[in-house]
């Protein structure tokens, strides 16, 4: 290490980490800024006894190519301790094109499983007791089509839809700062949004309806106060758009999820999820006047780590990385974590990388001491700082946006994006420089690395599903197509929820695209303005 | 330096496909302007024959296309077709993304002056844009 300047301590969050922290560093409230575990403010864990009572929920993320190649690739997962059908669905189905759709050429089954009618959940959730596995979907401008497939599925197998465990993203403003998956613009989207939510609380008492994602914020470069108080801004804005329509808080609030980023940071990850949670805590309680505790909780589903701290260079090593992200995600609390698998840089993970991910989490849950006392950093001189210190920042942020009332305008005006980018582009410099060490890339970098073994998609799934679809077409009862299709769009124009109406259409075979096509023309579409 | 080395390049930047992932191509488009260049960018999900039409509409020496769907031989195929079309087929491409090693020859084949893939840095590209510019 000689030769280079002395390292500059600094957390993500942006302060100076101080070499020494001590007893001056406590705050003189600390007790009732923690709270015991299980109670308000839930800064140390949701949980009395943290994973002592219930560990957190492996569920890593899979889907590629048919439903019946996705099907096999998480029933294996499944066999293997993996806690959720945790779903990926390839770019034309979460935009909402059939597969047959010119547009969708060459990424149809690419990223994840492609999904255009019922039939798919058919033959994706064969052998899944729709009552017994939860299931997560990362869609939404799908949302409310994917969860009416899932209430058609379920009565299929002989399953009550209210006995339908998991999650659906449907979080469509994190679309519009990242990612890109929207269709509608944010009004409609928001609608949409809130008819799924609606629904959901009335008939699917067991389903989590939002799983918000501040992951997405945490891949393009946001720092733990950004990635806080972005989210709690978009969070709350669809709390309010519940609220409007005479929903009380404590009917949803409970069922709201999130699904956060993880850095390799140990301490300021673990703070950033008790500042999380504390921040929630006051938010939901002072904003929305509630004092349930199950209305106050955080939960929290994360990812161990974030793809972007994964390298193409020597990829072996970011199993490491990947025990790091874990450990930081323990040591935070959080509820369900997903793992990125070695081949992150270069594909969607394999059935060996993603063995691999799984088995990490198992490590630590199992032969470590992570689990055995619930929130093992509380107290810790350092990690105190540090929670309030971000819980600041989250607060800052948040303001700074305009809080929910002003967060629309601000993703509109390409606000976070334009911070995100600029933040982007200074890790990516600060990594160049040698001020961001990266093993096996600015610094112990090997000549050759082994090459790994990457899936191998199948690059002419489009005919094979455009011929499906064809004979989907052919064979499905056209007036009862015909009128699913007006009712959805009668639905759609006059502000009734679509929802009940998208589970008739579903369940006489409407597609994913027609669906989508219908709401394209009551809802307009969408053009995104370019910011750098 | 010589005068010609110094010349500004006018560079297009574009997502073609589905694929929303932006990170990567908003920090080529800040570099490349630290660079002294011109970048339009076009935003996400793009069709081909929308970045050939701006391309030429805004006279640019480069298109660089950012693929993270894994579709990028399929897509740039359809965007080098569409720049033969448009009378552009010396405008010349260059690829950046999630492109795999045994992607790089196919895509050369194709006619993509470079490609950028996973473990390409910074300086390559300040480096291939200052040559280009000589």
């Amino acid at each position: 290490m000689s030769g280079r300047p002395p390292r500059e301590w600094r957390a993500e969050t942006g302060f100076a980490i101080d070499a020494v922290y001590d007893e001056s560093s406590l705050r003189p409230d600390l007790a009732d800024a923690l709270g015991r575990p299980g109670a308000y403010p839930f800064t140390r864990h949701i949980q009395e006894s943290g994973y002592r009572e219930r560990s957190w929920a492996p569920s890593l993320y899979s889907g590629f190519g048919t439903p019946a190649d996705a099907n096999r690739r998480f029933r294996y997962l499944l066999e293997q301790g993996n806690g959720r059908a945790n779903i990926a669905t390839d770019l034309p189905t979460q935009i909402g094109l059939d597969s047959d759709d010119p547009d969708a050429e060459g990424e149809v089954g690419r990223v994840g499983v492609a999904i255009d009618s019922l039939a798919d959940f058919e033959v994706m959730f064969d052998g899944v007791p729709l009552d017994k596995i939860p299931i997560s979907f990362n869609v939404n401008t799908v949302a409310p089509i994917f969860v009416a497939m899932l209430v058609a599925t379920a009565r299929k197998q002989g399953v009550d839809p209210r006995a339908v465990t998991g999650t659906v993203a449907n979080d469509l403003l994190h679309e519009f700062v990242a990612r890109g998956t929207w269709r509608y613009p944010p009004e409609p989207s928001l609608r949409l949004i809130a008819d799924l939510a609606e629904y959901a609380t009335d008939e699917l008492p067991q389903f989590y309806p939002f799983n918000i994602r501040s992951i997405l914020l945490h891949e393009l470069g946001a720092h733990p106060g950004q990635e806080i108080g972005i989210t709690f801004a978009i969070a709350c804005r669809y709390i309010d758009e519940i609220l409007a329509r005479g929903i009380p808080i404590d009917a949803f609030a409970p069922k709201l999820s999130f699904f956060f980023g993880i850095g390799l940071n140990l301490f300021e990850e673990a703070a950033k999820f008790r500042a999380a949670r504390r921040l929630w805590a006051s938010i939901v309680s002072e904003r929305y006047g509630t004092t349930k505790p199950s209305s106050l909780k955080l939960r929290i589903t994360s990812v161990a780590p974030c793809g972007s701290h994964f390298t193409a260079a020597d990829p072996e090593l970011n199993l490491v990385r990947g025990t790091l992200g874990c450990l930081a995600g323990a040591l935070g609390g959080v509820q369900a974590m997903l793992g990125t698998t070695i081949d992150e840089a270069f594909d969607i993970p394999t059935e060996r990388t993603q063995h691999l991910a799984l088995r990490t989490q198992q490590i630590v849950a199992l032969e470590s001491d992570v689990c055995a006392t619930v929130d093992p950093l509380g107290g810790s001189y350092f990690v105190e700082a540090l929670t309030d210190r971000i819980e600041e920042q989250a607060r800052a942020e948040m303001a700074r946006l305009g809080g929910p009332e002003g967060i629309v305008d601000a993703i509109v005006a390409g606000v976070p994006q334009t911070d995100l980018a600029q933040r982007a582009y200074e890790i990516e410099q600060e990594k160049e420089r040698g001020e961001r060490p990266i093993v096996g890339v600015n610094v112990h970098r090997a000549a050759e690395s082994a090459p790994l073994t990457l899936h191998t998609p199948d690059l002419d799934l489009h005919e094979q599903k455009a011929a499906e679809l064809a004979q989907l077409r052919a064979s499905r009862d056209a007036a009862a197509v015909d009128r699913c299709v007006s009712a959805l769009r009668g639905a759609a124009e006059s502000g009734e929820n679509v929802m009940p109406h998208l589970v008739d259409a579903v369940e006489a075979y409407v597609t994913v695209g027609e669906i989508c096509s219908v709401f394209d023309g009551v809802f307009g579409a969408y053009r995104q303005p370019a910011v750098v | 330096m010589t005068a010609a080395s110094t010349k500004t390049l006018r560079v297009l930047l574009a997502k073609p496909g589905l694929d929303g992932h932006d990170r990567g191509v908003k920090v080529i488009a800040k570099l490349l302007r630290d660079e002294g260049h011109e970048v339009v960018y076009t935003g996400i999900r793009q069709r081909p024959e929308a970045i050939a039409r701006v391309a030429v509409e805004e006279d640019v020496d480069v298109v660089g296309l950012s693929i993270l769907s894994g579709a990028h031989l399929r897509l740039t195929r359809m965007v080098i077709a569409e720049l033969e079309a448009a009378d552009a087929a010396d405008i010349p491409v260059v690829v950046g993304g999630t492109i795999p090693r045994v992607d790089i020859e196919p895509l050369k084949e194709l006619g993509v002056a470079a490609v950028f893939g996973v473990e390409s840095t910074l300086e390559d590209l300040r480096i291939w844009f200052r040559e280009a510019r000589a």
